[in-house]
């Protein structure tokens, strides 16, 4: 059943909706910040984003009354805003890791050789 | 630029172009006359009445957009497939017909505007629709006009080469032909017809529309970024994935006040929740790739352009969607000025801007691959003036609305439950007037910028380049 947002609540829901999306932008920002410029300090700033998220997540869903079944959405919002900056970093790693290394000068491993040679491969097959 | 031998896919996409302009600077204008009624309602009061420049206004911007993406498809597509347009002619042809058929369209909102509210009216004049006003006959026209533009398509990639991006542009463009077709049956139940109505809405913005712009983007980042093919496509298969995933039944969010089910309420709000996070997800792969490409490019207009895109969808579509998308508080923001604050920033972000990409990305082309990096002899004040300004614009419109949605759902909705007392009492208080003022300074602001963006897409890229010493070559 729907319980609509009280009248002294309405800037806490708009804040909070917010605050949502900016901080998981914000963590998805830092987390992929701090991986591509190997710099392990960033990632406190980016968990740091999504302790916002969390709690601003947890807000909206007192202010919104998600209660019952939809808090279902509230622990969806909390995993989906974690895992998505994962799951699209490994997919980035899995697509263009090794243009990333070879460009940088990191030690390439023996998949981001094979890949390469594919690569390498697949241009002079196009010419 | 003249020079230049453009295939017959591009003359065609040029004429696309330069009417999705027209049509731009129309949407602006009567965006201005509309802003004007709000602050001195008689202005134009019987002449051409509110809801007729309102009209106009929004569908120059749907149509300019239309005109936009199918300009982009034609210029990409003979490179793309490595083939001539497959029935250019009928292309051609289909776009004089289009073109010939919004003319008219257009002169019969300004100087016909209201009929006898019959099937005649329903036939010709104006279908009442919101969005998608445009008489049965253009319908019918519309989806002829779209079915060449598809045969086009579909054959020409049939005779050349299929690519990951031919493959999902194709497909995309059956849903959207197909799509269109759900508006176009009349019924006498509001809520039936709002139903299907907001597929035509709904599933062209928050789904085919997305796609179509996932084509062009991942076709622009391997033109402006030199981006392996390998990488877009497998990135817009993803974003496919993601859009379609989380968009389709965020279709509930428009369902939860027409008198549909009450499990709309539940849907549209679980994966309207959704939605944003694919565009989370791809902040992540911006990173990535900025990261990997230190941004080089010599196109930087272009390139400028689908940074905006980036940011522009991510908050427009993002944070602004999300901010009242819950039922339990888009029961008393529906309908109001937070909707048009989203719908500014929103279609702006996400659509404008890519199609000004594609523009600059066109022009680069015209001019002979002009450089259009940081060489430029004016140090291309234009484009990024331009670039300032329409951007300081749409997003001033969109704060100033949203300040004059906050105080109309709190007053109108909220306090004095929807009735013609609360809508008068949200009307003329300060916040909602000084809103629509503010709203009217940027829409000027707005104008200027495209004035300066017309200004420098005829002229980019014309002169030649100043030669910088070497060592500074890198900045």
């Amino acid at each position: 059943m729907l319980e609509p947002v009280e009248l002294k609540d309405f800037f806490i829901v708009f804040f909070a909706g917010a605050m949502v999306i900016v901080a998981g932008g914000l963590y998805a920002l830092m987390f992929a910040w701090s991986r591509i410029q190997s710099k392990p300090a960033l990632m406190r700033f980016a968990y740091a984003a999504y302790v916002v998220l969390f709690v601003a997540v947890l807000v909206l869903g007192s202010a919104a009354h998600l209660h019952g079944y939809w808090w279902v959405l509230v622990i969806a919002m909390l995993l989906g805003y974690l895992l998505a900056p994962h799951g699209i970093w490994r997919l980035c790693e899995g697509t263009h890791g090794h243009r990333h290394r070879v460009d940088r000068g990191i030690r390439l491993t023996e998949r981001d050789l094979e890949t390469e040679m594919f690569d390498t491969a697949e241009r002079e097959a196009e010419k | 630029m003249e020079n230049v031998q453009l295939n017959g896919g591009q003359q065609l996409a040029v004429k696309y172009f330069v009417v999705a302009v027209l049509l731009f600077v129309a949407q602006i204008l009567f965006g201005l006359l509309s802003g004007m009624q709000y602050l001195a309602p008689d202005f134009l009061l019987g002449v051409l009445n509110f809801n007729m420049t309102r009209t106009v206004h929004i569908n120059a911007m749907v149509v300019w957009m239309l005109y936009g993406f199918i300009g982009s498809v034609y210029w990409l597509l003979e490179e793309e497939s490595g083939h001539p347009v497959v029935g250019l002619k009928w292309g051609n042809l289909a776009f004089w017909v289009l073109t010939a058929a919004v003319t008219v369209v257009v002169l019969v909102y300004l100087f016909v505007q209201t009929g006898p509210g019959n099937d005649f009216t329903r036939w010709f004049i104006n279908e009442g629709r919101e969005y998608i006003e445009a008489p049965r006959w253009a319908d019918i026209g519309i989806v002829v006009c779209f079915s060449v533009f598809f045969y086009n398509v579909a054959a020409t990639f049939a005779k050349g080469r299929w690519s990951g991006i031919a493959g999902v542009l194709t497909l995309d463009l059956i849903a959207l032909a197909g799509l269109y077709m759900a508006g176009m049956f009349y019924t006498t139940n509001i809520s039936l017809d709002q139903y299907w109505w907001w597929w035509v809405i709904h599933l062209w913005v928050e789904a085919t529309w997305e796609v179509l712009v996932g084509c062009i983007m991942a076709w622009g980042l391997m033109k402006t970024l030199q981006v392996e093919r390998k990488i877009v496509t497998t990135w817009l298969y993803i974003e496919v994935a993601l859009m379609f995933g989380s968009g389709i039944l965020g279709l509930g969010h428009h369902y939860f006040w027409i008198g549909t089910p009450e499990y709309w309420l539940s849907i549209g709000g679980f994966f309207s929740a959704l939605e944003p996070i694919p565009l989370v997800a791809m902040v992540v792969h911006a990173v990535y790739d900025s990261g990997v490409r230190h941004m080089k490019s010599n196109n930087r207009p272009a390139l400028a352009w689908l940074i905006a895109h980036a940011f522009g969808n991510f908050f427009g579509a993002g944070v602004w969607g999300f901010m009242h998308t819950l039922p339990q508080i888009n029961l008393y923001t529906h309908g109001t000025q937070w909707a048009a604050s989203h719908g500014h920033l929103a279609f702006f972000g996400a659509y404008a801007t890519i199609i000004i990409a594609m523009f600059y990305i066109a022009v680069q082309h015209m001019r002979g691959q002009a450089d259009l990096g940081s060489h430029l002899p004016d140090r291309g004040w234009k484009w990024k003036w331009a670039l300032g300004l329409l951007n300081v614009g749409v997003v001033g419109m969109t704060v100033a609305l949203l300040i004059s949605g906050y105080e109309q759902s709190f007053i109108e909705r909220a306090m004095d439950g929807s009735t013609w007392y609360g809508y008068f009492a949200a009307q003329i208080h300060p916040w909602f007037v000084q809103g629509m003022q503010w709203r009217m300074v940027f829409g000027v602001v707005t104008t200027v910028g495209i004035g300066l963006l017309i200004w420098d897409l005829l002229t980019i890229g014309r002169a030649r380049p100043v030669t910088l010493p070497a060592a500074t070559e890198s900045r």
